[in-house]
């Protein structure tokens, strides 16, 4: 299935749990910052940005994140294995031309970039960048998707 | 890359994530990089050479 993706998100909803998709608008430099090392990722115009919320929850944090990355290009901080603060974590982020859905992986511990943790009712998409949008293979039969309109503005008094 | 923006949940193993030594062309950064399309991160270019 395919859907038009200018500027806008799509958002692919299960019942417990969700994905939001972009696309990259330019091209960029994502840092992602281990303790020990610093890789960086070029991201190209039409590469698609996936916000991953395994265990659901409000959509706007999803939307903050995905901003923070694709608009601002913040780098990524990565928390050493075994981290206390790693159970925190709820949503995951993952940049590439294809994205592949998958809950058989444990979350945060795949470097693949092909690849996203996911929950199991929305395991085993493809998600992939195409000309004026985005094509969703493999969609289950239960998720939704929809376009997600929102508007950050910011008034200083 | 599956990371979450700011602080993360992801082990990066270094037998899996190998990145590059790569040298800008234009302005001179030395990074390591990862993918199929390295770029800078200072000056976002594309002219890199393998270092």
């Amino acid at each position: 299935m395919k859907y038009t993706l200018n500027d806008g998100l799509l958002l692919i909803r299960g019942d417990h749990s969700f994905l939001l998709l972009g696309k990259a608008e330019e091209k960029f430099s994502l840092c992602i910052e281990t303790s020990a090392e610093e890789f960086c990722q070029g991201v190209t115009p039409g590469d698609i940005i996936v916000v991953s919320a395994p265990e659901g929850g409000a959509i706007e944090p999803a939307l903050m994140l995905m901003e923070l990355v694709r608009i601002w290009h913040v780098p990524l901080l990565v928390l050493p294995k075994d981290h206390p603060g790693s159970r925190r974590i709820s949503r995951v982020v993952s940049v590439a031309p294809e994205i592949h859905t998958s809950c058989s992986i444990r979350r945060g511990t795949h470097p693949e970039q092909h690849l996203i943790c996911s929950s199991d009712e929305l395991a085993g998409m493809v998600l992939k960048g195409i000309d004026g949008g985005v094509e969703i293979q493999h969609l289950p039969g239960k998720i939704t998707v929809s376009r997600v309109n929102y508007q950050i503005s910011t008034q200083i008094s | 890359m599956c990371t979450v923006g700011g602080p993360v949940d992801i082990d990066l193993p270094p037998d899996r994530v190998k990145g590059k030594d790569y040298r800008c062309n234009e302005c001179g950064e030395r990074f390591k990089g990862i993918g199929k399309k390295p770029m800078c991160p200072s000056c976002q270019s594309e002219d890199v050479t393998p270092a």
